[in-house]
């Protein structure tokens, strides 16, 4: 009996260590959250020995999960899968989620929280080739996309598919992109607005760093070379460095944020707008006004340390070599433009 | 009570974050199909065919060699993949190419998604448009994007489809 006792308490206690342990050493136990249109898809690596997992979702932060019914909107799911696609969501709309790993006699452990909200945002941008800009046999004049000619050699041609297709509305952006103008303060403008700071893509949800001609901080014929903490690293901070520029704007809180940085190589590329044949700059100059017609510098960092990637938006090319009638050079300590990226909230 | 081996218990809970971190490292951006023919871009949403045309998928890598062919065949090869496959394969364009690039590596995307990735110009379906008889490639091992002849004979071509 006096045995008995004893396991009972060394089960109290390991009990209560497996309600408050969790809390802290389970942040490892990362679920991830891919939002999609009015859904989130949860995924999470496999628990050893789990045979169910509680997916409990809320629209409050869910501190205990025991009492996930209890917060707003909790709604409490049972999956043997390390997957779960949540339905039926609003768009916009902030959620959280919170995973419970269990089998049929041990609570295994409980997952750290994750927010997201469903959007219809999808990760690429139309290239801007559009419905004239197509194919046919044995020719290199573009076509109409809807051409027999066209689809005969190939139905799925770029001007045939993506959203200039599907949500070719120019009014926000040519064809298939949409864009949203932004003010100083980060507040969102009608499409009509007559001056604005920002720029958000609608489709990528990046917001962008608008271009002026008036000899200031974001003036577009500013050029800024790219050192690294690896190539020229006594640099970093200075103006005319794209760190110091990036810090710049932080520090102005340029559109409501300080989380600008310099964008990836496939983030500039994403803003490139095929369709515009050269020398015309490759961007919608109606929402980017005052775009060089030339390269810009990307965070990118090329295998190379004393490289770095950039999009010409003369050119469309993604390239880390800089050609010239001299030869060619292109490391860091070349000048080119610069326009900042954040993410939207 | 619970019937807990309270060894066994605490051993899971000391073990429990190593499990995680092990696995957190393989489950990522690209998710292999079960016949290990596909790929699956979890951020763009898109899906790759595991090998370029020319090369099969074979056990745990692709074989054979990468076809090489103008950009109009590429157009042709594209076309009659999806008419045999009765998939809606195509020829990505210049943006979805560019997506699947690591720059700062030398060589080359994501070798557990993509573990041959020949070093090779690979034809896009957009036009270089008022550039004459140009279309748009992309060199997938470091992630050059540029411009050439669509009668470059030598150029490569991987397959791409909308997910479901």
């Amino acid at each position: 009996m006096f045995k008995h006792s004893v396991h009972a308490f060394i089960y109290v206690v390991l009990w209560f260590i497996s309600l408050s342990y969790p809390i802290t050493s389970y942040a490892q136990w990362l679920i991830k959250a891919t939002p999609g249109n009015k859904q989130i898809t949860l995924q999470w690596p496999p628990v050893k020995d789990a045979s169910n997992y509680g997916v409990c979702y809320a629209t409050e932060a869910i501190t205990n999960i025991n009492k996930c019914l209890n917060y707003a909107g909790g709604t409490w799911r049972n999956v043997a899968d390390t997957t779960i696609k949540i339905t039926r969501l609003s768009n916009g709309k902030k959620y959280y989620f919170r995973v419970l790993a269990e089998n049929s006699t041990t609570r295994l452990g409980v997952s750290n929280t994750i927010a997201a909200r469903p959007n219809k945002i999808t990760a690429l941008n139309d290239t801007g080739i559009n419905n004239e800009q197509c194919y046919q046999l044995d020719s290199d004049t573009l076509v109409a996309c809807a051409s027999a000619a066209a689809k005969a050699l190939n139905n799925n041609q770029d001007g045939m598919v993506g959203r200039d297709v599907t949500a070719g509305n120019s009014n926000d952006g040519r064809a298939g992109f949409s864009f949203t103008k932004i003010g100083s303060t980060g507040a969102a403008l009608p499409v009509t607005a007559s001056s604005w700071a920002c720029v958000k893509d609608n489709v990528t949800g990046l917001i962008w760093e608008n271009k002026t001609a008036d000899g200031g901080l974001h003036d577009g014929d500013n050029l800024y070379t790219n050192y690294s903490a690896d190539y020229g690293a006594s640099h970093l901070g200075s103006a005319t460095d794209a760190s110091g520029f990036v810090a710049a704007v932080n520090q102005q809180g340029w559109c409501g944020s300080k989380a600008w940085r310099l964008p990836t190589a496939d983030e500039l590329q994403s803003i490139v707008d095929y369709s515009i044949a050269y020398p015309e700059p490759k961007i919608d100059t109606v929402f980017f006004p005052n775009t060089q017609r030339d390269m810009f510098w990307s965070s990118s960092p090329d295998s190379n340390s004393s490289y770095a990637w950039h999009v010409s938006f003369l050119g469309g090319e993604v390239d880390t070599i800089y050609y010239t009638v001299d030869g060619y050079g292109g490391s860091r300590d070349m000048s080119l433009a610069v326009r900042l990226v954040r993410a939207s909230q | 009570m619970f019937k807990v081996n309270p060894t066994l218990f605490i051993l899971a809970v000391i073990l429990w974050p190593a499990f995680f971190l092990s696995n957190a490292l393989a489950a990522d951006r690209y998710t292999v199909s079960a016949n290990g023919q596909e790929v699956k871009d979890n951020k763009t949403q898109l899906t790759w065919r595991r090998c370029p045309e020319g090369m099969n998928w074979s056990v745990n890598t692709c074989i054979g060699s990468a076809s090489a062919m103008t950009h109009q065949a590429a157009l042709q090869e594209a076309a009659s993949q999806a008419v045999s496959t009765g998939v809606a394969w195509r020829l990505p364009n210049v943006k979805e190419l560019s997506s699947i690039v690591d720059r700062s590596r030398s060589n080359p995307s994501d070798t557990t998604a993509f573990p041959v990735t020949p070093s090779n110009a690979f034809w896009s379906s957009s036009p270089v448009v008022g550039g004459g008889d140009y279309a748009w490639f992309v060199y997938l091992d470091n992630g050059y994007v540029s411009g050439d002849h669509r009668s470059n004979n030598g150029f490569s071509v991987w397959l791409v489809r909308d997910s479901q």
